[in-house]
């Protein structure tokens, strides 16, 4: 196979190194399929395409897969398992890996196991192509001046730019990410949860786009959110905001 | 709802989101969502609206003429829900620098200071002492222009200073960036650079690692002066500059060790001044002292 040595995520794309990888792959490719929830039906749990051992990996030796997943614990008990390249995109389980904590099972104790199913998918789809200074800089609002060469850090972009999307991630998060207003909710607590920025970025930003224009009476009928203001509260609010008008 | 019984709860609290979370949700929309829509929606995301991280990072000059007119959206919307009958850009400052809490660290002002300017650098001189970038407009009156080095100290920990138009005061805003900004590395101007303005760098600033000089009037003395006392340059820009070519092998060779040097479009004189294309800041290096 190829072992190209490299410590961990110092590389920013990762060779297809295998037959782990490979069936992860297809494993998580067909549970995409079946698991992209639609808005009004009944889903069934996703496919558990994580949770069982595909994600295990052969006794070869790759410089990642040697290692065996985490293990995730879901507050309902279930495990559901990650492979440790997958695990890198989250900040919290980098730290663990780093500090040799992650050989046991990790509790996840907010996350439902449907929902950790997801973002695992997430992951393990993400996980190949995970760079993380790539993220930290495309996430820097400032970059210092003069302006960057390369158009992905510039923080205005031309309008007949386009971004190279070589992987077709995007088209795979954006229907990753049309899920109904509670999966969604309950994933981007997850991500925060487990520090997972790019996933936390792409949920946040769904929802920054269903809110953006929009008047707070439509915000509340969107997100079912009841208006807890009572009339002093309302003139209290006013006054937060006007005072700095007054001469 | 969607999934298996017995899992989430049935209605996400989005009212009581955390706040964090809902703070990476607001970072993402524009001034006016998150000055007018979110905090009304409910107490909690009023909350999250007023979250300092949300104001630490202010790029006012994009699109301000027409984000704070008063004929905007913005003036409309807080005219509307706020009862504010006379939106001024100065008020519309006040009210970010008292949400960032004094936690402000990005600033980018757009020419819509008042003339003098005197009120609104003291409230960026009182409110930010963790300053790190700031850009400044062309500052309209000398007297702000004298204030300027007067308030550098207040900034201590400034690492990028944007002064779109030298100041006259330059040499001693620099002087003063040198004594009381350590961690100072960053500066972009653009003018008529004179001796005093070089040497000042060249004195003043021997660590930094960045300076933009577009287009300006930049005498290849002056240039290399600059290269010669700024020692650690690692991205160096002059382009479109008039006073130096950017075919001179003299320059090009001091600046071989600069990691990013960009000198692209300079001439030694300009010939486009004379079909009358004033595009390129004529005014401020025709005006020669």
């Amino acid at each position: 196979m190829d072992s190209t040595a490299d410590p961990k995520g110092k590389r920013p794309l990762y060779q297809e190194d295998g037959l782990a990888y490979a069936r992860a792959a297809a494993a998580a490719a067909s549970a995409t399929a079946a698991a992209a929830p639609d808005e009004e039906e009944a889903k069934p749990k996703p496919k558990p395409s994580s949770s069982s051992e595909e994600a295990k990996p052969e006794p070869e030796a790759e410089d990642q897969a040697e290692m065996p997943p985490l293990v995730l614990v879901a507050e309902d008990g279930v495990e559901v398992s990650i492979s440790r390249r997958a695990a890198r995109m989250s900040h919290m389980l980098r730290l663990l890996m780093e500090d040799s904590c992650a050989d046991g099972p990790i509790p996840a104790p907010n996350v439902h196991s449907d929902i950790l199913d997801l973002v695992v998918q997430y992951c393990e789809k993400h996980g190949p192509y995970y760079d993380p200074e790539a993220s930290e800089r495309a996430r820097n609002p400032f970059p210092p001046f003069p302006v960057e060469l390369t158009p992905t850090v510039s923080s205005i972009k031309p309008v007949t730019y386009v971004d190279p999307d070589p992987h077709g991630l995007k088209d795979w998060d954006k229907d990753f990410i049309s899920l109904d207003n509670s999966t969604l909710f309950e994933v981007i607590l997850a991500a925060n949860y487990l520090n997972i920025e790019d996933l936390l970025d792409l949920g946040t930003t769904t929802v920054a786009d269903m809110m953006r224009g929009k008047k707070p009476e439509e915000i509340r009928e969107i997100f079912e959110i009841e208006n807890d203001y009572t009339p002093e509260q309302e003139a209290e609010l006013r006054k937060e905001n006007a005072w700095a008008f007054e001469d | 709802m969607e999934l298996t019984a017995g899992s989430i709860v049935a209605a996400p609290a989005w009212g009581e989101m955390e706040t964090d979370c809902l703070a990476h949700v607001f970072r993402r929309l524009s001034l006016e969502d998150l000055a007018e829509a979110a905090p009304l929606v409910c107490r909690g995301w009023r909350r999250a609206a007023a979250d300092p991280s949300l104001w630490r990072a202010l790029d006012l000059r994009h699109d301000h003429v027409a984000r704070f007119m008063p004929w905007s959206p913005l003036a409309a919307a807080f005219a509307r829900r706020y009862g504010v009958a006379r939106f001024t850009f100065a008020g519309f400052l006040r009210l970010c620098l008292a949400r960032a809490g004094g936690s402000l660290s990005h600033l980018e002002l757009p020419p819509l200071l008042s003339s003098p300017a005197a009120a609104e650098l003291e409230l960026v001189a009182a409110n930010c002492p963790k300053l790190h970038q700031f850009a400044l407009p062309p500052l309209l009156s000398s007297a702000d222009e004298a204030r300027l080095p007067e308030l550098i100290p207040r900034w201590r920990h400034l690492q990028h200073l944007e002064l779109e138009s030298k100041p006259s005061s330059f040499p001693a805003v620099v002087a003063q960036l040198g004594t009381h900004c350590p961690g100072f590395s960053g500066l972009k101007t653009s003018g008529s650079i004179k001796p005093e303005d070089a040497a000042s760098m060249a004195a003043s600033l021997p660590g930094l690692r960045s300076l933009c000089l577009d287009s300006s009037y930049l005498p290849k003395q002056e240039l290399l002066a600059i290269l010669a006392g700024c020692k650690h340059l690692v991205d160096f820009s002059a382009r479109n500059c008039v006073g130096f070519s950017e075919k001179d092998e003299e320059v090009i060779g001091r600046g071989a060790r600069i990691e990013r040097f960009e000198i692209g479009g300079s001439r030694f004189v300009d010939d486009e001044i004379m079909a009358g294309d004033d595009e390129f800041c004529g005014s401020s290096y025709v005006d020669v002292m």
